[in-house]
């Protein structure tokens, strides 16, 4: 029965395995985290997207290698009224990205606080990308790179400036995540929250995931 | 019930009883019907005029008698002093269009009058003599005057001619006036008036009145005449201020358009895109320096009144503020070598995504070339991404509580995600959506306990 949906492999490699993660977006309003999913996920851009309502969410898969990443995207809102949601959604996430837009210092404050906040509350390990938006908006600039580069390297966050708009550093920004993150300890997966699913092409064997 | 029933036939049988009802306009003294209101009331102030007490109660019931007949009337009236609650509006009807045709008269009258007058004059001018009697004659041909011997008053000021008040006739229409009540018109003005300058200003230097007499009436109309043709001439700033917003216009809603859709294709990293946006660029400074002399001009202009004076000077500031806007507003080009930077990173960029794009079909078809190829580029990490799956948000789930909010949210994601079969979305959702719940209740019990106490 199994062997029917399982293809053989001819050259007995360890087929590919799916790691899922929980990703979850974070900062102001309108420094484009909708944006930047919404490149990442779809591949669009739109000059008027619509503030989000909530937390949105949404899916996508990397291939690293041999290896399958998916990503549980949860796009909050960034609105004042919101904010009492998004302890939810950091909560049992693996990966968050802190965005903020680099024509804006006051987003980059906001932007240090959500660090401050999943840094003390989120789960121990989570990886912290801070992803400065609207790089296309460069001589509006306000934030100036190093500073948010030496931000980022004292607190131990990866970091990436990034425009939605033009798509640069939107794929690499999720790409440098799913390479941070660990993804062989299946105890210590487990004990985070991650779900390993074996793809249906897998074997049996859990402890050769994600290699 | 009862009661009111009672009444009412009793005042019947009541009325019944008086036998003779006497009608009509009576006096209420010698009760003689007089058939009209107005003949009643001059036999009583007549006849019964020395009791002006009664008169006056008189007057009071006349009054009223009236309004009884007029039964309707004193409702209405009541009404209009008492109800004062908003009416409907009741039949509408424009006047436009008579008050247009009255209008048109008087236009149509006064054109016809100027126009005659004009021509009388255009006829008194044609072939001038300038010998005064001569030229008193030809004046004659041309415009019948009146005979003076039976007026005897001026028929504007109404004083009577004698000596020292003598008569004069106007050029134009032959009438008689005195010479309070007639004006000059000088030669050259009535040159003007038909539009021609005078052929030979020589001819007339010598002439003693080298201007037509004319009645004030005719005059006026010729002033008229003057005024209206003043009136509709646009004070010359008119010429270079259309002149500017043409630029203006060419500006905004050509130049800035073009320039902008180079611009993004430059950025796109197209090059060959580099001399025209430079032209136009070049145009539209050109049509800023145009609007600046233009409105320099304005502003040397020599102005008479204080008003046009004001209005130059506000279209310089205006023209100020808008070159100076328009010219921030024009973003730099990129340099030659930026623009060969960004096409070289997009032509990466596609080259990347081309062999993600063999990547994901060898994906599908066979899994061992994909196995192959991995092993070949183990180094270089390769990155494949996948049509991500997003739900809709729909707009229809708000609510005070953005808790409640996000659940009907996740409600509707749930939906989405099991019409896609996504059934790791489906569970993810709704292990979400327990979640919420949870905390939901939570909340609830905690603002419950706190207004306990
Ligand atoms: N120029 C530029 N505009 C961007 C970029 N990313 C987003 N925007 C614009 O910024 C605005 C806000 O973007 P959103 O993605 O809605 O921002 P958000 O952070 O999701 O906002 P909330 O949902 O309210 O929290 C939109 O008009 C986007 O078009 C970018 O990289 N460059
Ligand atoms: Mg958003
Ligand atoms: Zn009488
Ligand atoms: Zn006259
Ligand atoms: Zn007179």
């Amino acid at each position: 029965m199994a062997n029917r949906a399982v293809p053989q492999r001819p050259n007995g490699q360890t087929p590919g395995k799916i790691c899922q993660f929980k990703l979850v977006l974070l900062g102001e309003s309108s420094v484009g985290k909708s944006s930047l999913v919404l490149r990442f996920v779809k591949g669009q851009f739109h000059e008027y997207q619509e503030s989000t309502i909530g937390a949105a969410f949404l899916t996508q898969t990397i291939h690293l290698n041999d290896v399958a990443v998916k990503f549980e995207i949860w796009d909050t809102a960034g609105q004042e009224r919101y904010h009492s949601l998004a302890p939810m959604y950091y909560r049992g996430a693996q990966a968050a990205i802190v965005v903020y837009d680099i024509t804006n210092q006051d987003t980059f404050e906001r932007a240090k606080n959500w660090v401050k906040e999943l840094q003390r509350q989120a789960t121990p390990g989570i990886v912290i990308a801070l992803a400065g938006n609207k790089l296309d908006l460069n001589n509006m600039r306000s934030v100036q790179t190093d500073e948010s580069q030496t931000y980022a390297y004292e607190n131990g966050l990866l970091f990436m400036e990034t425009s939605a708009k033009t798509s640069a550093n939107v794929t690499e920004i999720f790409k440098a995540i799913a390479e941070k993150l660990p993804k062989n300890e299946t105890t210590n997966a487990a004990q985070q929250g991650r779900r390993l699913v074996e793809s249906e092409a897998g074997n049996k064997s859990l402890s050769s995931c994600c290699k | 019930m009862r009661d009111l029933y009672d009444c009412l036939v009793s005042n019947m049988t009541e009325f019944a009883e008086e036998n003779i009802v006497l009608e009509g306009f009576l006096c209420p003294i010698c009760k003689v019907d007089f058939g009209l209101d107005l003949k009643l009331f001059l036999h009583f102030q007549e006849a019964h005029g020395e009791d002006q007490d009664l008169v006056k109660s008189f007057k009071e019931l006349f009054g009223k008698a009236k309004e009884k007949i007029l039964n309707n009337d004193i409702v209405k009236k009541e009404e209009r002093r008492y109800v004062w609650e908003p009416q409907e509006i009741g039949e509408v009807k424009s006047h436009i269009q008579h008050f247009k045709n009255c209008r048109n008269k008087w236009v149509e009258h006064f054109v016809m009058e100027t126009n005659k007058t004009v021509i009388r004059l255009e006829k008194l001018l044609c072939n001038l003599p300038q010998d005064p009697n001569k030229r008193k004659a030809h004046e004659k041909t041309i415009v019948q005057w009146l005979d003076g011997t039976d007026v005897k008053r001026c028929p504007d000021c109404t004083k009577s001619f004698n000596i020292t008040r003598r008569q004069h006739h106007c050029r134009l229409c032959g009438s008689i006036v005195c010479h309070e009540c007639s004006c000059f018109l000088p030669l050259s003005k009535a040159y003007e008036t038909i539009n021609e300058t005078i052929q030979n200003p020589m001819d007339f230097a010598s002439q003693s009145l080298p201007s037509f007499r004319l009645c004030i009436h005719c005059g006026q109309v010729l002033e008229n005449r003057e005024q209206i043709k003043y009136r509709d001439q646009k004070p010359p700033m008119c010429d270079y201020y259309d002149k500017i917003m043409e630029c203006k216009n060419k500006i905004e809603n050509d130049l800035l358009i073009k320039f902008n859709q180079v611009y993004n294709l430059l950025k796109e990293g197209e090059l060959s895109y580099l001399f025209e946006a430079n032209k136009i660029r070049s145009d539209i400074v050109k049509l800023i320096e145009t609007i600046d002399a233009l409105s320099n001009r304005i502003l040397k202009m020599e102005n008479n009144s204080n008003s046009s004076k004001t209005t130059s000077k506000n279209i310089k500031l205006a023209m100020i503020h808008y070159v100076r806007s328009t010219v921030l507003a024009i973003p730099a080009l990129p340099s030659h070598q930026e623009i060969e930077e960004i096409a070289k990173r997009k032509r990466e960029a596609l080259d990347a995504r081309l062999r993600n794009g063999q990547d994901l079909c060898m994906d599908k078809n066979n899994l061992s070339v994909k196995n192959k190829q991995n092993r070949t580029s183990k180094n270089g990490a390769i990155l494949k991404l996948e049509d991500g799956w997003s739900p809709v948000t729909n707009a229809n789930v708000n609510s005070d509580n953005p808790m409640v909010e996000q659940m009907n949210i996740i409600k509707n994601y749930i939906k989405q995600a099991k019409e896609a079969h996504r059934f790791d979305e489906v569970a993810s959702l709704e292990r979400n959506l327990q979640e919420l719940n949870e905390e939901y209740f939570k909340m609830q019990n905690n603002s419950d306990n706190t207004s306990d106490y």
